[in-house]
Protein backbone atom coordinates (compact mmCIF):
# COMPACT_ATOMS: atom_id res chain seq x y z
CA UNK A 1 0.00 0.00 0.00
CA UNK A 2 1.11 3.52 -0.69
CA UNK A 3 -0.58 6.86 -1.00
CA UNK A 4 -1.33 6.30 -4.67
CA UNK A 5 -2.93 2.93 -3.92
CA UNK A 6 -5.24 4.53 -1.40
CA UNK A 7 -5.99 7.33 -3.77
CA UNK A 8 -6.99 4.78 -6.39
CA UNK A 9 -9.39 3.22 -3.88
CA UNK A 10 -10.92 6.63 -3.20
CA UNK A 11 -11.34 7.28 -6.91
CA UNK A 12 -13.02 3.89 -7.29
CA UNK A 13 -15.37 4.66 -4.41
CA UNK A 14 -16.18 8.02 -5.93
CA UNK A 15 -17.03 6.47 -9.27
CA UNK A 16 -19.27 3.92 -7.56
CA UNK A 17 -21.64 6.63 -6.38
CA UNK A 18 -25.00 5.68 -7.83
CA UNK A 19 -26.37 7.38 -10.90
CA UNK A 20 -23.18 7.36 -12.93
CA UNK A 21 -22.40 10.86 -11.70
CA UNK A 22 -18.65 10.22 -11.79
CA UNK A 23 -16.96 8.40 -14.65
CA UNK A 24 -13.57 8.28 -16.32
CA UNK A 25 -14.76 11.22 -18.39
CA UNK A 26 -15.17 13.61 -15.50
CA UNK A 27 -13.03 12.32 -12.62
CA UNK A 28 -9.39 11.51 -12.22
CA UNK A 29 -6.21 11.97 -10.25
CA UNK A 30 -4.53 15.25 -11.09
CA UNK A 31 -6.21 15.46 -14.48
CA UNK A 32 -7.21 19.09 -14.56
CA UNK A 33 -7.31 18.90 -18.34
CA UNK A 34 -10.64 17.14 -17.92
CA UNK A 35 -12.16 20.53 -17.22
CA UNK A 36 -11.47 21.54 -20.79
CA UNK A 37 -13.04 18.50 -22.43
CA UNK A 38 -16.66 19.55 -22.16
CA UNK A 39 -17.65 15.96 -21.39
CA UNK A 40 -19.67 17.02 -18.37
CA UNK A 41 -20.68 20.13 -16.49
CA UNK A 42 -19.10 18.82 -13.28
CA UNK A 43 -15.71 17.26 -12.54
CA UNK A 44 -13.81 15.72 -9.65
CA UNK A 45 -10.05 16.04 -9.46
CA UNK A 46 -8.16 14.17 -6.75
CA UNK A 47 -4.88 15.42 -5.32
CA UNK A 48 -2.78 14.68 -2.23
CA UNK A 49 -3.27 16.82 0.83
CA UNK A 50 -1.07 17.26 3.87
CA UNK A 51 -0.15 14.14 5.81
CA UNK A 52 1.32 13.08 9.14
CA UNK A 53 3.76 10.21 9.47
CA UNK A 54 4.82 8.61 12.77
CA UNK A 55 5.81 5.41 14.49
CA UNK A 56 3.24 3.89 16.74
CA UNK A 57 5.48 0.99 17.72
CA UNK A 58 9.13 0.08 17.29
CA UNK A 59 8.67 -1.34 13.82
CA UNK A 60 5.25 -0.16 12.93
CA UNK A 61 4.51 3.14 11.20
CA UNK A 62 1.27 4.98 10.85
CA UNK A 63 0.61 7.51 8.13
CA UNK A 64 -2.42 9.73 8.24
CA UNK A 65 -3.04 10.62 4.63
CA UNK A 66 -5.35 13.23 3.24
CA UNK A 67 -6.79 13.04 -0.25
CA UNK A 68 -8.45 16.19 -1.49
CA UNK A 69 -11.35 15.84 -3.90
CA UNK A 70 -11.81 19.03 -5.86
CA UNK A 71 -15.43 19.16 -7.01
CA UNK A 72 -15.89 21.51 -9.95
CA UNK A 73 -19.24 22.67 -11.24
CA UNK A 74 -19.53 24.82 -14.35
CA UNK A 75 -21.15 28.13 -13.51
CA UNK A 76 -24.13 28.47 -15.79
CA UNK A 77 -26.93 29.98 -13.77
CA UNK A 78 -27.25 31.87 -10.54
CA UNK A 79 -28.32 29.60 -7.71
CA UNK A 80 -28.93 26.51 -9.85
CA UNK A 81 -25.23 25.88 -10.41
CA UNK A 82 -24.49 26.25 -6.72
CA UNK A 83 -27.31 23.89 -5.80
CA UNK A 84 -25.88 21.34 -8.22
CA UNK A 85 -22.52 21.56 -6.51
CA UNK A 86 -24.09 21.18 -3.11
CA UNK A 87 -25.84 18.01 -4.26
CA UNK A 88 -22.60 16.59 -5.64
CA UNK A 89 -20.75 17.28 -2.41
CA UNK A 90 -23.53 15.82 -0.27
CA UNK A 91 -23.47 12.58 -2.25
CA UNK A 92 -19.71 12.31 -1.85
CA UNK A 93 -19.91 12.83 1.90
CA UNK A 94 -22.63 10.21 2.16
CA UNK A 95 -20.62 7.73 0.10
CA UNK A 96 -17.47 8.04 2.17
CA UNK A 97 -19.42 7.72 5.39
CA UNK A 98 -20.19 4.25 4.11
CA UNK A 99 -16.61 3.51 3.02
CA UNK A 100 -14.66 3.60 6.25
CA UNK A 101 -12.09 1.09 4.95
CA UNK A 102 -12.20 2.15 1.28
CA UNK A 103 -12.84 -1.48 0.32
CA UNK A 104 -9.18 -2.18 0.97
CA UNK A 105 -8.51 -5.91 0.65
CA UNK A 106 -5.00 -5.69 2.11
CA UNK A 107 -6.14 -4.56 5.54
CA UNK A 108 -3.70 -1.67 5.63
CA UNK A 109 -6.26 1.12 5.54
CA UNK A 110 -7.22 1.41 9.17
CA UNK A 111 -9.75 4.12 8.98
CA UNK A 112 -11.18 6.49 6.43
CA UNK A 113 -13.48 9.40 6.90
CA UNK A 114 -14.68 12.44 5.11
CA UNK A 115 -13.28 14.85 7.62
CA UNK A 116 -14.46 18.11 6.17
CA UNK A 117 -14.08 20.46 3.30
CA UNK A 118 -13.53 23.99 2.21
CA UNK A 119 -15.93 26.73 1.36
CA UNK A 120 -17.25 26.99 -2.16
CA UNK A 121 -15.13 29.33 -4.24
CA UNK A 122 -15.88 31.03 -7.53
CA UNK A 123 -13.27 30.65 -10.24
CA UNK A 124 -13.40 33.83 -12.26
CA UNK A 125 -12.22 34.71 -15.69
CA UNK A 126 -10.80 38.17 -16.13
CA UNK A 127 -13.68 40.57 -16.53
CA UNK A 128 -15.97 37.71 -17.34
CA UNK A 129 -17.53 36.66 -14.09
CA UNK A 130 -17.45 33.24 -12.48
CA UNK A 131 -16.76 30.35 -14.82
CA UNK A 132 -16.62 27.58 -12.23
CA UNK A 133 -17.64 26.82 -8.68
CA UNK A 134 -15.21 24.67 -6.74
CA UNK A 135 -15.30 22.96 -3.39
CA UNK A 136 -12.63 20.81 -1.79
CA UNK A 137 -13.68 17.75 0.17
CA UNK A 138 -11.14 16.07 2.44
CA UNK A 139 -10.90 12.31 2.77
CA UNK A 140 -8.58 11.39 5.65
CA UNK A 141 -7.39 7.82 5.89
CA UNK A 142 -4.80 5.97 7.91
CA UNK A 143 -2.27 3.50 6.67
CA UNK A 144 -0.40 1.17 8.96
CA UNK A 145 2.81 -0.48 7.79
CA UNK A 146 5.46 -2.75 9.20
CA UNK A 147 8.95 -1.37 8.88
CA UNK A 148 12.01 -3.51 8.24
CA UNK A 149 15.07 -1.67 9.43
CA UNK A 150 18.12 -1.77 7.22
CA UNK B 1 -29.93 26.07 -40.18
CA UNK B 2 -26.67 26.05 -42.03
CA UNK B 3 -24.00 28.63 -42.57
CA UNK B 4 -24.33 31.18 -45.33
CA UNK B 5 -22.41 30.41 -48.48
CA UNK B 6 -20.33 33.57 -48.05
CA UNK B 7 -19.34 32.69 -44.48
CA UNK B 8 -15.96 31.48 -43.35
CA UNK B 9 -14.91 28.86 -40.78
CA UNK B 10 -17.24 26.20 -39.43
CA UNK B 11 -19.02 25.17 -36.26
CA UNK B 12 -16.46 22.38 -35.76
CA UNK B 13 -13.55 24.82 -35.85
CA UNK B 14 -15.16 27.06 -33.23
CA UNK B 15 -16.00 24.03 -31.11
CA UNK B 16 -12.32 23.13 -30.98
CA UNK B 17 -11.72 26.28 -28.92
CA UNK B 18 -14.91 26.15 -26.84
CA UNK B 19 -15.25 22.45 -26.09
CA UNK B 20 -15.32 23.16 -22.35
CA UNK B 21 -18.79 24.66 -22.80
CA UNK B 22 -20.38 21.48 -24.18
CA UNK B 23 -21.39 20.27 -20.71
CA UNK B 24 -21.46 16.63 -21.68
CA UNK B 25 -22.87 17.03 -25.19
CA UNK B 26 -20.80 15.74 -28.08
CA UNK B 27 -21.33 18.94 -30.06
CA UNK B 28 -23.19 22.21 -29.87
CA UNK B 29 -26.87 21.46 -30.29
CA UNK B 30 -30.25 22.75 -29.19
CA UNK B 31 -29.51 22.10 -25.50
CA UNK B 32 -26.12 23.80 -25.23
CA UNK B 33 -25.37 27.38 -24.43
CA UNK B 34 -25.06 28.80 -27.00
CA UNK B 35 -27.24 26.61 -29.21
CA UNK B 36 -25.83 25.51 -32.54
CA UNK B 37 -28.24 27.91 -34.28
CA UNK B 38 -26.89 30.79 -32.25
CA UNK B 39 -23.31 29.72 -32.96
CA UNK B 40 -23.96 29.58 -36.69
CA UNK B 41 -25.37 33.08 -36.47
CA UNK B 42 -22.21 34.25 -34.72
CA UNK B 43 -20.15 32.83 -37.59
CA UNK B 44 -22.39 34.42 -40.20
CA UNK B 45 -22.29 37.80 -38.51
CA UNK B 46 -18.51 37.82 -38.07
CA UNK B 47 -18.12 36.73 -41.69
CA UNK B 48 -20.45 39.52 -42.81
CA UNK B 49 -18.45 42.13 -40.94
CA UNK B 50 -15.25 40.81 -42.49
CA UNK B 51 -16.67 40.70 -46.01
CA UNK B 52 -17.85 44.30 -45.79
CA UNK B 53 -14.44 45.39 -44.50
CA UNK B 54 -12.73 43.65 -47.43
CA UNK B 55 -15.19 45.06 -49.95
CA UNK B 56 -14.24 48.48 -48.61
CA UNK B 57 -10.69 47.65 -49.70
CA UNK B 58 -11.99 46.74 -53.14
CA UNK B 59 -11.57 42.99 -52.71
CA UNK B 60 -14.13 40.62 -54.15
CA UNK B 61 -15.91 38.54 -51.52
CA UNK B 62 -16.32 35.88 -50.38
CA UNK B 63 -12.64 35.10 -50.52
CA UNK B 64 -12.11 31.79 -52.29
CA UNK B 65 -8.34 31.71 -52.70
CA UNK B 66 -7.43 28.78 -50.48
CA UNK B 67 -4.52 30.49 -48.75
CA UNK B 68 -6.30 33.78 -48.19
CA UNK B 69 -9.38 31.93 -47.01
CA UNK B 70 -7.34 30.31 -44.26
CA UNK B 71 -6.74 33.75 -42.78
CA UNK B 72 -10.41 34.62 -43.03
CA UNK B 73 -11.35 31.29 -41.44
CA UNK B 74 -8.94 31.95 -38.62
CA UNK B 75 -10.26 35.44 -37.97
CA UNK B 76 -13.89 34.36 -37.99
CA UNK B 77 -13.17 31.38 -35.71
CA UNK B 78 -11.59 33.73 -33.19
CA UNK B 79 -14.52 36.14 -33.28
CA UNK B 80 -17.14 33.39 -33.09
CA UNK B 81 -15.31 31.72 -30.20
CA UNK B 82 -15.31 35.07 -28.44
CA UNK B 83 -19.05 35.46 -29.01
CA UNK B 84 -19.53 31.94 -27.68
CA UNK B 85 -17.63 32.78 -24.50
CA UNK B 86 -19.72 35.91 -24.12
CA UNK B 87 -22.88 33.80 -23.84
CA UNK B 88 -21.72 32.53 -20.48
CA UNK B 89 -22.91 33.91 -17.19
CA UNK B 90 -20.72 36.74 -16.13
CA UNK B 91 -20.26 40.18 -14.73
CA UNK B 92 -17.74 42.87 -15.37
CA UNK B 93 -19.67 44.90 -17.92
CA UNK B 94 -17.45 47.92 -18.06
CA UNK B 95 -15.63 49.81 -20.78
CA UNK B 96 -12.25 48.76 -19.46
CA UNK B 97 -9.93 47.00 -21.85
CA UNK B 98 -10.35 43.24 -21.54
CA UNK B 99 -13.90 43.51 -20.22
CA UNK B 100 -16.80 41.73 -21.87
CA UNK B 101 -18.21 44.82 -23.56
CA UNK B 102 -14.89 45.78 -25.07
CA UNK B 103 -14.93 42.56 -27.08
CA UNK B 104 -18.20 43.54 -28.74
CA UNK B 105 -17.21 47.14 -29.24
CA UNK B 106 -14.09 46.38 -31.21
CA UNK B 107 -15.46 43.91 -33.75
CA UNK B 108 -15.80 46.27 -36.72
CA UNK B 109 -12.51 47.95 -35.92
CA UNK B 110 -10.75 44.58 -35.85
CA UNK B 111 -12.31 43.64 -39.20
CA UNK B 112 -11.12 46.87 -40.78
CA UNK B 113 -7.66 46.33 -39.34
CA UNK B 114 -7.61 42.79 -40.69
CA UNK B 115 -8.62 43.95 -44.17
CA UNK B 116 -6.12 46.79 -44.15
CA UNK B 117 -3.27 44.57 -43.02
CA UNK B 118 -3.92 41.72 -45.41
CA UNK B 119 -5.38 43.25 -48.56
CA UNK B 120 -2.04 43.64 -50.33
CA UNK B 121 -1.11 40.06 -49.52
CA UNK B 122 -4.48 38.88 -50.74
CA UNK B 123 -4.10 40.70 -54.05
CA UNK B 124 -0.65 39.26 -54.57
CA UNK B 125 -2.07 35.82 -53.87
CA UNK B 126 -4.53 36.38 -56.69
CA UNK B 127 -7.64 37.56 -54.91
CA UNK B 128 -9.62 39.67 -57.36
CA UNK B 129 -9.92 43.38 -56.70
CA UNK B 130 -12.76 44.76 -58.79
CA UNK B 131 -12.61 48.24 -57.33
CA UNK B 132 -9.18 49.81 -57.41
CA UNK B 133 -7.70 52.96 -56.05
CA UNK B 134 -8.05 54.80 -59.33
CA UNK B 135 -11.70 53.88 -59.70
CA UNK B 136 -12.81 57.29 -58.54
CA UNK B 137 -10.71 59.12 -61.09
CA UNK B 138 -11.97 59.99 -64.52
CA UNK B 139 -9.89 61.03 -67.48
CA UNK B 140 -11.06 63.18 -70.31
CA UNK B 141 -9.57 64.49 -73.48
CA UNK B 142 -7.82 61.34 -74.57
CA UNK B 143 -8.14 57.56 -74.37
CA UNK B 144 -6.54 55.88 -71.38
CA UNK B 145 -3.14 54.48 -72.19
CA UNK B 146 -4.23 50.96 -71.31
CA UNK B 147 -7.04 51.18 -73.88
CA UNK B 148 -4.97 52.46 -76.73
CA UNK B 149 -4.25 50.07 -79.55
CA UNK B 150 -0.79 51.48 -80.09
CA UNK B 151 0.45 51.16 -76.53
CA UNK B 152 2.93 48.45 -77.52
CA UNK B 153 4.08 50.20 -80.66
CA UNK B 154 7.78 50.71 -80.03
CA UNK B 155 8.04 53.07 -82.94
CA UNK B 156 5.99 55.57 -80.99
CA UNK B 157 7.09 57.39 -77.89
CA UNK B 158 5.21 55.85 -74.99
CA UNK B 159 4.49 57.50 -71.63
CA UNK B 160 6.77 56.50 -68.82
CA UNK B 161 3.89 56.22 -66.33
CA UNK B 162 0.46 54.69 -66.64
CA UNK B 163 -2.75 54.66 -64.68
CA UNK B 164 -2.86 52.25 -61.69
CA UNK B 165 0.86 51.69 -61.97
CA UNK B 166 1.33 52.66 -58.35
CA UNK B 167 -1.70 50.98 -56.81
CA UNK B 168 -0.58 49.57 -53.50
CA UNK B 169 -3.81 48.47 -51.88
CA UNK B 170 -2.12 47.58 -48.63
CA UNK B 171 -1.22 51.18 -47.99
CA UNK B 172 -3.43 54.04 -46.96
CA UNK B 173 -4.96 55.84 -49.89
Amino acid sequence: MSYSNGETLILAALRSISGGVWTVSNSGVGKWSLLNTGKADHYAILKPGAFVHSFQAASNSLTEWRTVIEVWQRYKDDSDSLLSLEALSAAIIQKFDQENRLDDTTDTVQDSVCSGGGEVTEQWTKGGGPAWLKQEIFIDWKEEANVTFS
Amino acid sequence: MTLRLDSYASVAEVTAFTRHLLDGQSAFNSTTRPTVTELEKFIDRASGVLNVAMEARGLDTPITNTTAKLLCDDWVVAQAAMYTEMTQRGTGFSDAEGSRTSYFRGLHERANEFAKTNSLGFIRLGVAQSTKMAAGLSFTGETAQADRTDQDDSSLEQPLFGRKQFDQPGEDE
